[in-house]
């Protein structure tokens, strides 16, 4: 078999579809082990095969209403490093005392009893014989899908020794937070930041909570605030979730620079944010319009 | 792997019709040479060079991602420990010699499925994690590819979708888009000539002029 057969016969549309006979099949797998041009056909179409049947699903989906139903699996350690950052915040050196967990809390909080539509709508399903959903329509559709998150995991702690102001709001709003009343959780953590502007991680809940809640852009504002503080522990977490917000935004490029940085981080939050960003890379650009 | 083994699927041999020679591929001479030598990079660089044609071919005829990446390793440790006993003969003839063995190693297994006999993992090979390099060409092409896609026209996407996907003729894909097989054959062609071309800008592809579509 040569490459002017290969295309004369259009032997790799057959081969990916399982249309060659024996003798067909083996020579054109001869032929693609020395030959880079036929094996770079092959290979780009069988990407092309691929993304059209992964799209086909994807517009096939019935629109589903928004909400929140997932949990992140994170590591008791994530919840570890975020307690340790908040003692060290928020409790005086004279108060600091030995970390002693509460009897078992749950890390799995309540699924929200509300919560606001995304940002952006689902696309409509169209009907075979129409025109196929349209790639701005297709693009924001998977941004609104790869922009759910679970809520960052919490597990309170019992310290000895009297709580602050800051404190005892940050534990009420948090109380809230493992309920899964996001927007008061938000309230209460911004009375919290108003005792004492310098928590990083109420700053930090309290991003998680207004986008959970449905507000990206102030969930962006509490994040950057978070980053900006430089607060050890938190730089993943917040980084990871402020990809997410910027997904809820519809932007793409945002998110795709925290997603990049979390990779870099390397520590419980990479694999997600690996797979989160190759999804990404593989919409439609935002150039693409209706044809 | 026991020796015999081996040998009985070094036994296919090298056939009378030589294979397309050096013109793609890496220089197979030297190439062997250096492997029976014990050169390490020299083994990663034929890892390199065939393991995603071993596994394309083992996942065309497993439909197992998984199953074809373990042969992947199997065929590719097989092809060096032949190459580093000197047992390849003719050299020119490497990517028939990788083609055989893997052949060989996925027919294999097959057959082993059907008895359902299990069989032990391989050991890593050199070079097995995928290069910086091989991520990005992976990356750049699904990125390519989706380009590509979406410059396409509605319809012509929808064509390739039921010729690629569901397997449909022009015939068929005619009745369902009410067009003339000839319009559907014209535009399957000219949007396939599309991504391709879309596609090769990806730097490794510039050894050779391809040979012109036909068709309208």
């Amino acid at each position: 078999m040569n490459c002017e057969q290969v295309m004369r016969e259009e032997i790799v549309e057959k081969y990916l579809l399982g249309k060659l006979g024996d003798a067909d099949l083996e020579a054109f797998e001869r032929h693609y082990f020395s030959c880079d041009q036929c094996f770079d056909r092959l290979e780009s179409l069988r990407e092309a095969q691929d993304q059209l049947a992964r799209d086909r699903l994807l517009v096939s989906a019935r629109p589903r209403p928004a909400h929140w139903p997932w949990w992140t699996a994170a590591a008791a350690a994530a919840a570890a490093a975020l307690l340790i950052v908040l003692l060290t915040m928020t409790v005086p050196t004279s108060e600091r005392t030995e970390l002693a967990r509460a009897e078992p809390a749950a890390t799995r909080p309540a699924p929200p009893a509300v919560a606001r539509a995304p940002t952006t709508p689902p696309a409509a399903v169209p009907e075979r014989g129409r025109e196929p959903l349209t790639e701005s329509g297709t693009r924001e559709l998977r941004l609104a899908e790869l922009a759910r998150v679970g809520p960052a995991p919490y597990e309170p702690v019992v310290l000895r020794g009297p709580a602050g102001e800051a404190r005892l709001a940050f534990r009420t709003a948090m109380e809230h937070y493992r309920e899964g009343d996001y927007a008061a959780a938000a309230e209460g953590l911004r009375a919290a930041l108003e005792l004492d502007p310098e928590v990083a991680v109420a700053a930090f809940y309290l991003g998680v909570s207004e986008l959970l809640a449905g507000d990206p852009e102030t969930a962006i504002l509490a994040l950057r605030r978070v980053l900006a503080s430089g607060a050890a522990g938190l730089e993943e977490e917040a980084r990871f979730y402020l990809a997410h917000a910027h997904l809820a935004r519809g932007d793409a490029e945002s998110a795709e620079t925290e997603l990049e940085a979390v990779v870099r981080i390397g520590q419980a939050r990479a694999e997600a944010a690996a797979r989160t960003l190759a999804e990404l890379r593989r919409l439609p650009p935002a150039e693409a319009s209706q044809r | 792997m026991g020796a015999a083994r081996l040998r009985g699927w070094l036994q296919w041999g090298p056939t009378e019709d030589p294979m397309p020679s050096a013109q793609s591929t890496p220089p197979e001479v030297s190439l062997v040479a250096r492997i029976r030598d014990g050169d390490a990079a020299a083994e990663s660089e034929l890892v390199r060079a065939f393991e995603l044609r071993i596994y394309t071919m083992a996942v065309m005829k497993t439909r197992d991602p998984e199953a074809a990446r373990d042969l992947a390793q199997d065929a590719l440790l097989a092809v060096l420990g032949a190459l580093r006993a000197g047992e390849l003969r003719e050299p020119t003839k490497l990517a028939a010699f990788v083609w055989g063995t893997a052949r060989n190693v996925i027919n294999d297994h097959l057959r082993r499925s059907s008895r359902n006999t299990a069989s032990p993992l391989p050991p890593e090979l050199p070079g097995r994690d995928p290069s910086p390099h091989q991520v990005l060409e992976a990356e750049e092409r699904t990125r390519l590819v989706q380009r590509a896609l979406a410059a396409l026209e509605a319809k012509d996407r929808e064509i390739l979708l039921l010729t690629l996907v569901d397997g449909r003729t022009p015939a068929e894909i005619a009745a369902l888009l009410d067009l003339s097989p000839q319009v559907v054959r014209a535009r399957k062609s000219r949007a396939l000539k599309k991504l391709i071309a879309s596609v090769r800008q990806l730097s490794r592809v510039s050894r050779s002029t391809p040979p012109e579509e036909s068709g309208a």
